[in-house]
């Protein structure tokens, strides 16, 4: 016998995971489901210790579900179990995702950038405390030469060219740090850059589609077809007159306009006038006069609107 | 410092350092001396002041031509005012340190996003190391000035939700980014 297949110990493992169901639901925020599952895993593992109890064990005849009674209740709390644990999991699952991404406007770029500039800030911080440990270095050396102490002095200048030299390798790393900085700002800014001029030449695809010379032809055809139609209809609306009939009526009109003494530059008619004659019918005459004057470009209003 | 502070003339005038009697006389002094200490802070650039160190040595508080010092008890009625005037700000349970407030943290906040947005630094990531020490804000009135000033600073600024501030997963390093808004 296997030794979750004695029922008191599986039962008590069963306790001990919806304790911790309940824990994780209540303390990180898993909310009502995890409440509920870990209430359901602790039935279960009463159960469990309830059918020990009774005298019960693991035999071949569980798996088929032959017998009744407590047995089955077993199975059922056995397939709700497996379920909760598998809703669980993904609760779970969602929790450290939630934990994961604080903001959504924190990139893993703008973090990277944060990690990069600290291990920067830190190596500055390095390099003022060896800056000052050299300036201390250069104080010592001299305070040494007025007291006459040749052989210190020189062990401090000595201190002094150390500290130099890991200057010098520090501001090295200082500067590899900051081509690395930019290295990812300039990254980060590409792919925003990218991704505008993707989208553009998606949207550019998507009109050129809708625009395609097959679409225009169709369309070309079609107002065609409608232009051919419509003159159709209007010719069989009108009536139409043939050549002889127009040159006859051309005819008439010219020989009207000769009898008249008119020619064809006297009958030019004036310009319409722009401006709304509604206006003036609305308002009194004065007062539109007034209105005249204000306007830029007065155009002559018409005779029987100006007093006399 | 390029220039020596030059103390106004009611600084020599001995009656400045002791309380007055006269309740209009004692707001008046109380005034000059938020002032004087707000105008000596700019000057010289100071964030921070421990209180007990200061009123015994630091010229602002000790007046040695006219050997005359300000007591304990004046100075908290003083910084009292200044800190009920959001001019000053204590922080420390102990009551030794002083936050000076010659800008109050919203006006550091409004001057740093006008920094960055005329830096262009917006939507860039800055450590506030860097704002704080770095060659970048060199020349501006927020280069030196004190993180915890800075960090008030920054949070009026993520209250108004124009900047995000966020550290790295150990927390050693804190970052702020500038969004447009």
């Amino acid at each position: 016998m296997v030794w979750f297949e004695i029922y008191w110990i599986r039962g008590l493992l069963y306790i001990g995971i919806s304790i911790f169901t309940f824990v994780v639901a209540t303390q990180l925020g898993g909310g009502i489901f995890g409440i509920l599952f870990g209430v359901f895993y602790f039935l279960d593992g009463l159960m469990y210790i309830l059918a020990h109890i009774k005298g019960e064990t693991h035999t071949a005849e569980d798996k088929n579900a032959s017998s009744l009674g407590i047995n089955t209740t077993r199975l059922k709390a056995k397939a709700a179990a497996t379920a909760m644990g598998i809703v669980v999991l993904g609760t779970m699952g969602n929790l450290l995702a939630k934990k994961k991404q604080k903001n959504p406007k924190i990139s893993q770029a703008d973090m990277a950038i944060l990690e990069l500039k600290g291990q920067r800030d830190k190596l500055l911080q390095h390099q003022k405390q060896i800056q000052s440990a050299i300036d201390q270095a250069q104080k010592v050396a001299a305070a040494l030469i007025k007291e006459k102490k040749k052989d210190r002095a020189l062990l401090a200048l000595k201190k002094k060219k150390l500290h130099t030299r890991r200057l010098t390798k520090v501001l090295d790393q200082v500067m590899h740090m900051e081509e690395l900085i930019s290295g990812v700002e300039t990254a980060q800014r590409d792919k925003e850059v990218f991704l505008a001029m993707k989208k553009g030449s998606e949207s550019l695809k998507e009109i050129r589609q809708e625009l395609s010379l097959e679409n225009v032809e169709n369309l070309m055809n079609e107002s065609a077809d409608a232009v051919e139609s419509q003159n159709r209809i209007s010719e069989m609306l009108a009536g139409n007159f043939d050549a002889e009939e127009e040159e006859a009526m051309n005819r008439e009109l010219d020989s009207m306009m000769g009898e008249a003494g008119v020619t064809m530059e006297q009958l030019e008619l004036p310009s319409v006038p722009s401006k709304e004659p509604t206006l003036l019918e609305q308002k009194g005459v004065g007062e539109a006069e007034e209105e005249e004057e204000e306007e830029e470009e007065p155009l002559p209003p018409p005779a029987e609107a100006v007093p006399g | 410092m390029s220039k020596a502070f030059s103390f106004p003339s009611h600084y020599n005038f001995p009656p400045f350092f002791t309380k007055q009697p006269n309740r209009e006389t004692n707001s008046t002094r109380v005034q000059l001396w938020k002032d004087l200490i707000l105008n000596y802070c700019r000057h010289h650039r100071i964030f921070v002041i421990d209180v007990r160190e200061s009123l015994a040595t630091s010229p602002l508080f000790c007046n040695e031509k006219i050997s005359r010092k300000l007591r304990q008890d004046d100075a908290n009625e003083i910084f009292h005012y200044m800190a009920s005037g959001g001019y000053a700000e204590w922080y420390h349970q102990d009551g030794n340190k002083l936050l000076i407030y010659w800008k109050k943290p919203s006006e550091w906040a409004t001057l740093m996003y006008n920094w960055a947005r005329d830096t262009g630094h917006l939507n860039a990531v800055l450590t506030f190391y860097e704002i704080q020490e770095g060659d970048i804000s060199i020349g501006t009135d927020l280069h030196g000035i004190d993180p915890l000033i800075l960090e008030k600073s920054a949070r009026v600024l993520e209250q108004q939700g124009k900047v995000i501030i966020f550290s790295t997963e150990g927390g050693e390093t804190s970052g702020i980014k500038f969004l447009e808004s």
